[in-house]
Order: structure tokens, then C-alpha cells, then sequence
């Protein structure tokens, strides 16, 4: 049970994050905090590929795109209501994994690596050349449908605590799955495939096939991240389908700690709130985060959950 | 009596070598199998062969009447094949007991993702078991990965061997072993072919002729000889290929 | 219609040369200390900055060709000293480091360049005649430079002692080390080659492109292509897929919008990657 404290421990600060963050600074913090999160799960999809499967994919987001659009487009050209546009997003995003996995799978490391990257690119421009429906890089604008509308009591995600609650709920829930999924036989199946792949297809696991079924849920992952964060800005964007936003959810998550559940959080996290913090006194906030990424990884090579663990187990001199 | 393992005119060749050349052999229930040749024979080609991981250029193979030819990898182990390879190779990160477990959990075909591992006791149980049997109760919390060379070759056999398959290839099982390692080995692969076919390429001549009770010789890809360890010994093409037109010592 | 199409396939082919350039420097970088390197668009897009500022301070374009090399030699091989050393070719970590560095070297061009695209002025100037089109003297040029810095690159790896020693190292590390090359000084060299010659790429592609902080993030991915479609490790292959890859948008651009020209060359990388995933010229070197 004590292994769980911490964990509990740390859910119970966020969720009284509303509350508490007006007492010790700006709220405009509350807004910060949402998108760490967000991001959070977008870092996590590439967690989950990478550090528990040993696959780097540097194309997540492609399947944030999808997610993004599926929501946004659902609201604003499908007319459709909240919850079938926030089933839509990651439901798109899902598919387009499975299609894409189908082929990519196919190949390991620096090939599975590149073709992620080649096949996020072709998305991205031919969001750009559907301008007309995507907006291309400045985007779609939509307005926000009600949460949840019952006899006059509404709940809508324009109130920055609901949706702070909301998204938190949702992240929460998938970094409860991966914990879950990872705890179970196909978890241990993947961490096999990971370590070594020829002993895994000796032991008869159809190596082909955990992988993409791995690759959709990491996929279904960087969907949900999609999805609110469209519900976040009430926009979408062609460019957040660029390869630079992979290679800042890999950068996340390496510098948390590959393999590890809360990493790519932490990552995420701290490289948000460096630049949000440095920015707000400094316009050349990308000096420190660039300094920063290099610093880990010159004294924290295995990540910072990886340095916290290796500073609990020190012995005691 | 019915071969349980039937190899016929299989042909591989890389590059213009041709490793495997026409070979065809049957290998017979109840005893312990053995193939022995100089290095470049084609042996652990053979292996690669039967278990999948090379298709070869014509040629069949039947285990148990089943043609093994062009099944992939993992659904020849699960058909109840498995193997130990040259270079150990295990799951590192995974310590001595997740090793065994994911062994016999994959065999299973368990996928239930939102199962917890603790909630498979039958595996648990026959993971122990084998721990006990093996004697690798010292370390069966360490990653395999921290493991000497031979304490890995150990592992190896119990992942051979947890599933009860049908039959085990052993690539060299005693290489690189001290004796007192090699004598542990010997005897648990012995007791082993009672209950499973075991097929052995081994290079230590000491080892093949204690343990074996019929031996196939490859030599250029091609079935030399084969028969009992006493007609192998005195077999003079077999001396010819290993040392020349020198004595063997059996 | 045809003759822009051939306008546009020379484009393409004069691109691809440029990009070759860069992308062996990536591919070295990559083959002999096993770093996938983030940033390495951003030093074709400081070898363009150089170019720039020389003619702006000096008021001619040509010393930046040897002002470049130069400045990108030693920045390569300070920034393989500081940061690239102790990461010990590790690939994961490399992302991280040279992704980091990529966010600095841009940030550091724009506080010092700035952030509004700048152009220059080809220095030749005037076009000719040449299959029925108006053709750019300067892009003719531009072509000849690559093959030369290109050509040049390749005799010097093939029958210098360093270039041996590079093949060496590249080949096989530990026997490397064990026979006294000094591997250390090896890798630093590499670094600072590749750096070099991405910058002269920079500076040969700086009249007929932007100058502007963020070219380097466009050209990264193409570069990486060429890599992987030419084959890991295979020099010529790299040069090859570079120049075939660049020829192919430029022809079909002709056709079609520059993206749509970019999505089907794109495409046809995936089935290259799908069918043929060691490259398509494996087999034609040693």
C-alpha cells in the first residue's frame, strides 16, 4: 500500500490545484497546468512505444492532428454534440494507428523511425493543401458545445476549472491504463519484444502483432491529447501536425525517463513551465530550455525519474 | 517406429554457399539426438531452419507429420518446438522468475491486458517448480542480464523446458561451461528424454558420446553418417572430415 | 509548359546536389558516431547566415565560401568537445542533446540575425539560353560548387590518412581503436566535417533560397531521407537518393502545387522504406 502513497499523494494535489493555485499565484497558472497535462499524454503515447516496446516513433503527431481535427471538425462541420465529437477525435486517431501501423510495424529502429516521421509529413501537407476544410497552418476556430446540460444546470469547458477537471479525469485515466495494460501478461509480452525480439518470437509471441496492437494504443493516446487540446483552445491547427512536435514529445519523454510511468509527466512539465516561466521575464526562453534539454543529458542520462530513483537507492555511507 | 522429426532434400544456400545442401534425416522417438560435424557443417543452420527463423530454398520439414516448412517463427514454438540458441539470449531486463514466467504465459497465449500478472497462479506454480528443479532459487530475482554466462545457460534450459514441450533443440548447450556446469547440464538434459524429444549439436565429443544414443553427422551441408556413438567412432569418412586420415578417441 | 517542367526538374536536380552535400555530412556524423543529428539543418541554415553577413560586412558573396567551412569546422568540433562526447553514442540521447541544440542555434540566429527573412542576390548574375528556356547562370554554378565539394569529399575520405582513418573507424570502432587510430580526435574531426559541409552547402544555396532562422527545420527531414533511402552507411547512395529525390519533386511540382509534388515524393519514400528498407542502391557499392 505504501508504494501507492505517492501516487495518491500527487492526484490529490492536482486535483485541488484550482483552489490552491489563485491562493499562491496568478490563475493564468491553472490554464499552464491544463496544458501540461494535455501534453503529458501526448509524451506518454511516445513513452509507451518507446520505453515498453523499444519503438521510436517521431510521427505521434500525426494521431494528435487526427485526434485534434476529429474533435474540431466534428463540432464544426459535423454539427455534432460534445460527447460524439470527443468520441470522434480519438476514434479517428485510433483508426489512422492501425492504418498506418499496419505498414510501419513492418520495420524496427531507424527505418520505423523514419517512416513514422515520413508518413506524420504526408498528413501534415496534405492538411495544408486542404485548406479550405483544415484552415492549413492558421487553423479552424470552433465554439464549444456544453459538457453536460441537464434541467438548466450546465457544465461547459469555457469555465477553466471544468476543464482543468475534466482533462485531469481523462489524462488520469489513461495513465491509469498503461499502468493497468503494463501490469498484465501483454504488458510483460511487450517488455519481451522490447529486450529481445528473436527470443520473444522463440517463446511463441507473434512479435508482428503486439506491435501493432502497442502502436494503436499509443496511437489512441496521442488522439486523446489531440482531442482536448482542441477542447482547450477551441482551435486546431495544421501545424501541430509537424514532425517539430514529435521531437518535442520525444525530448519530453527521454528527459523524464523512458520506460518509466510518471516520465514523460515530468518531462513534459518541466519543459513546459521553463518556458512559461522564463518567457514571462525573457523572450529568449529557447536558450534555457535548449540548455536544459542538454544539461540531462549530459548529468541525468537516464532521465529524471531515472536520477530520482538512483538517489532513493543510494547507500547510505 | 515413426520419425518424429522427418527433414527432406532441404537446400539452403547464401550468397552462393550452399549451408544446407540436399539434406534429408529422420530423427526417431526415445532416445537423445545428436548432430555433430566440423564448424561450417551446417548444423545450427539446420536449427534456423526447423524453428523458422531462415525459409529454405526447397526441401520440406515434418514434425510429427506436420509440415514445419514455411510457418513463421512463433507458431512453431507454440506447435510445442523450442530451442536453445549458440549465443544465450535471454530477456535481460526481466528478472530470472519474469523470465520463466513470460515463457510460460506466451506458450499460454495470454493477452488479456487488463488481467494482473499475480492472478496466474498455475503459472506461478510451474514457474517455482522448475526454479526448484534447476536450482535457480539463488537468483531468481535478479535481472537476467547480471547473470554469469553459465547461470544464462541455465535459464535457457528452464525456458526450454517449462512449457513440457514436444521437443527441444539444444544449440550447444554445454559451451563455454566448467565441468562441474557441464555435468549438472548433461544430467538434467538426460532426464529430460523421457519425456521429450531432445535433439543436441554439440562440439564436445566427451559430451555427445556420453549422452547421445544415435548421432547424425553433417558435413558441407549434407547428411555424413549415422548411427549409434559405437558406429560413429569407428565410422572412417567421419575421422577423414574431422581430422584428417587421423585416430579418434571414443 | 514542358520547358517549365524542364526548368524545374534542373531545379531539382541542382537541389538535390545541395542537399547531398549536407546530407553526407549527416550521414558520416551518423555512421561513425552513431548520433542522429536534430540540428544539423540548423547548421546548413547558419552556413546560409555566413553567407549573408559576408556580403553584407565584406560586400562580396565568394570568401564566405571558405569563411564558412571554416566557422562551421570549429563550431562541429567544439560542439562534439562539449556536448556530443559524453553522451557516448548513445542514439536516444543524441535525439535529446542535438534537439536541444537545434533550439539554441536557432534562438541565438534570431536574437543576432533576427527574425525577418532576408535574400541575397545571386553573384552571377544574368540567365541563358538552354533548351528553349531562360536559365540562371548562378544555379549552373551552384551545381558545379556541390559536385566539386562532393567530389572532393570523397577522394579526400578515400585517399587521405584521415579519410582512411574515418573509413576505418566508421567500419569497425574497437579494431580501430586497438590499431592507434586516435578515435577521440576522429570523432571530433567528424563532427566538425559535417558541420563544414552543411555550412557550404549553406552558403551555395543562400542566393536561391531565404535566409531565415527556420530553413534548417524544413530541410531536416530531407536530408534524413536521402540517408535512409540512399542506405545507412552508403555514401554514394546517400548522394544518389538525394539528387533522384529532389529531381522528382521538381518534376512533378511541374504538374502540381510544390506540396502536392512533396506529398508524392513522400509516398514514394514510404514504399522504398516498405519494400526495400536497406535503400535502393545497396547493391552498386563496396
Amino acid at each position: 500500500m505504501s508504494a501507492r502513497m505517492p501516487y495518491l499523494g500527487l492526484l490529490l494535489v492536482l486535483v485541488l490545484a484550482p483552489w490552491i493555485i489563485p491562493i499562491i499565484g496568478d490563475s493564468f497558472w491553472l490554464s499552464v497546468l491544463t496544458e501540461i497535462i494535455i501534453w503529458s499524454c501526448f509524451a506518454a503515447s511516445i513513452n509507451f512505444l518507446f520505453g515498453y516496446v523499444g519503438l521510436l516513433s517521431f510521427g505521434q503527431a500525426l494521431f494528435f492532428g487526427f485526434g485534434m481535427y476529429g474533435v474540431a471538425l466534428g463540432i464544426s462541420a459535423f454539427q455534432l454534440s460534445f460527447w460524439p465529437a470527443f468520441f470522434l477525435g480519438p476514434f479517428s486517431a485510433t483508426v489512422m494507428a492501425l492504418i498506418t501501423g499496419i505498414f510501419a510495424v513492418r520495420l524496427t529502429w531507424h527505418y520505423f523511425a523514419i517512416i513514422t516521421v515520413v508518413f506524420s509529413l504526408i498528413f501534415y501537407f496534405l492538411a495544408l493543401t486542404l485548406k479550405s476544410v483544415t484552415g492549413g497552418d492558421d487553423g479552424i476556430n470552433f465554439s464549444m458545445p456544453d459538457l453536460f446540460n441537464l434541467l438548466g444546470y450546465k457544465l461547459s469547458l469555457t469555465n477553466t476549472t471544468t476543464q482543468y477537471l475534466f482533462t485531469l479525469s481523462v489524462v488520469v485515466l489513461c495513465f491509469w491504463l498503461i499502468k493497468v495494460v503494463m501490469a498484465s501478461a501483454y504488458g510483460r509480452s511487450l517488455i519481451a519484444i522490447r529486450d529481445n525480439d528473436v527470443r520473444a518470437s522463440l517463446i511463441g509471441i507473434n512479435v508482428y502483432r503486439l506491435r501493432l496492437s502497442a502502436f494503436v494504443i499509443a496511437g489512441f493516446l496521442a488522439g486523446v491529447s489531440g482531442s482536448l487540446f482542441a477542447l482547450f483552445g477551441r482551435y486546431a491547427s495544421a501545424s501541430y501536425m509537424f514532425y517539430h512536435v514529435s521531437g518535442e514529445g520525444v525530448v519530453w519523454a527521454i528527459v523524464g525517463g523512458v520506460g518509466t510511468l510518471l516520465g514523460p509527466a515530468i518531462g513534459t512539465g518541466i519543459f513546459i513551465l521553463i518556458r512559461e516561466i522564463v518567457s514571462t521575464h525573457w523572450q529568449h526562453h529557447a536558450l534555457i530550455v535548449g540548455a536544459f534539454a542538454i544539461c540531462i543529458v549530459i548529468f541525468a542520462p537516464e532521465g529524471i525519474v531515472g536520477l530520482w530513483k538512483k538517489l532513493r537507492h543510494r547507500p547510505r555511507s | 517406429m515413426k520419425p518424429f522429426l522427418r527433414i527432406e532434400h532441404l537446400s539452403k544456400s547464401f550468397g552462393g554457399v550452399k549451408a544446407v545442401n540436399d539434406l534429408s534425416l529422420s530423427l526417431f522417438p526415445n532416445r537423445i539426438n545428436a548432430i555433430i560435424g566440423p564448424n561450417g557443417a551446417g548444423k545450427t543452420t539446420l536449427f534456423n531452419l526447423i524453428t523458422g527463423f531462415i525459409k529454405p530454398d526447397s526441401g520440406k520439414i515434418f514434425f510429427d507429420d506436420v509440415e514445419l516448412t514455411h510457418l513463421p517463427i512463433h507458431a512453431i514454438s507454440l506447435m510445442g518446438i523450442k530451442r536453445t540458441l549458440q549465443i544465450k539470449s535471454v530477456f535481460n531486463s526481466m528478472t530470472v522468475y519474469e523470465n520463466l514466467w513470460i515463457t510460460l504465459s506466451a506458450q499460454q497465449g495470454n493477452l488479456n491486458p487488463f488481467k494482473p500478472i499475480a492472478r496466474y497462479p498455475d503459472i506461478q506454480n510451474r514457474v517455482e517448480e522448475v526454479i526448484e528443479q534447476l536450482d535457480l532459487g539463488r537468483f531468481q530475482n535478479t535481472p537476467a542480464g547480471a547473470l554469469s554466462y553459465g547461470d544464462v545457460a541455465l535459464l535457457e534450459i528452464g525456458m526450454a523446458i517449462i512449457t513440457k514441450p514436444k521437443m527441444i533443440l539444444f544449440d550447444e548447450p554445454v559451451c563455454g561451461m566448467s565441468p562441474a556446469e557441464t555435468e549438472k547440464v548433461v544430467s538434467k538434459i538426460t532426464a529430460l528424454a523421457a519425456q521429450t524429444h531432445i535433439v543436441i549439436i554439440e562440439h564436445d565429443m566427451d559430451v555427445v558420446f556420453k549422452m547421445a544414443d544415435e548421432i547424425a553427422v553433417l558435413a558441407f551441408g549434407t547428411k555424413l553418417a549415422s548411427g549409434t556413438p559405437q558406429e560413429i567412432g569407428s565410422n572412417q569418412q567421419v575421422k577423414e572430415v574431422y581430422f584428417g586420415t587421423d585416430e579418434v578417441d571414443t | 509548359m514542358s520547358q517549365t517542367i524542364i526548368a524545374l526538374a534542373i531545379n531539382g536536380i541542382v537541389f538535390g546536389l545541395i542537399v547531398a552535400l549536407i546530407a553526407l555530412g549527416l550521414s558520416i556524423i551518423f555512421g561513425l558516431l552513431d548520433i542522429i543529428n536534430l540540428s544539423h539543418g540548423d547548421f546548413f541554415m547558419v552556413g546560409t547566415v555566413i553567407a549573408y553577413t559576408t556580403l553584407a560586412t565584406l560586400g562580396h558573396f565568394w570568401p564566405a565560401l571558405l569563411i564558412a567551412p571554416l566557422i562551421g569546422f570549429a563550431l562541429g568540433a567544439l560542439i562534439q568537445f562539449s556536448i556530443i562526447q559524453r553522451i557516448k553514442n548513445n542514439a536516444a540521447l543524441s535525439i535529446v542533446a542535438t534537439f536541444g541544440l537545434s533550439m539554441i542555434i536557432q534562438e541565438v540566429v534570431r536574437m543576432t540575425f533576427g527574425a525577418a527573412p532576408k535574400r541575397i542576390m545571386p553573384p552571377i548574375s544574368g540567365t541563358f539560353g538552354m533548351f528553349g528556356i531562360e536559365y540562371e547562370w548562378y544555379r549552373i554554378f551552384a551545381a558545379i560548387a556541390s559536385i566539386i565539394a562532393i567530389g572532393s569529399f570523397f577522394i579526400f575520405l578515400k585517399s587521405t590518412k584521415l579519410g582512411v582513418w574515418m573509413r576505418a573507424v566508421r567500419h569497425d570502432r574497437d579494431t580501430a581503436t586497438t590499431m592507434g587510430i586516435p578515435t577521440q580526435q576522429i570523432y571530433l574531426f567528424t563532427f566538425g566535417i559535417g558541420f563544414a559541409m552543411a555550412a557550404i552547402g549553406g552558403v551555395i544555396a543562400a542566393p536561391i533560397t531565404t535566409v531565415d532562422f527556420r530553413t534548417g527545420v524544413d530541410i531536416l527531414p530531407f536530408c534524413f531521407m536521402a540517408v535512409i533511402i540512399g542506405g545507412l552507411g552508403n555514401l554514394p547512395g546517400t548522394v544518389a537518393a538525394a539528387v533522384l529525390l529532389a529531381f522528382l519533386e521538381g518534376v512533378i511540382s511541374g504538374f502540381a502545387t510544390p506540396t502536392i509534388a512533396r506529398i508524392f515524393s513522400l509516398v514514394l519514400m514510404s514504399s522504398v522504406l516498405l519494400i526495400r528498407p536497406q535503400g535502393l542502391f545497396k547493391g552498386l557499392t563496396k
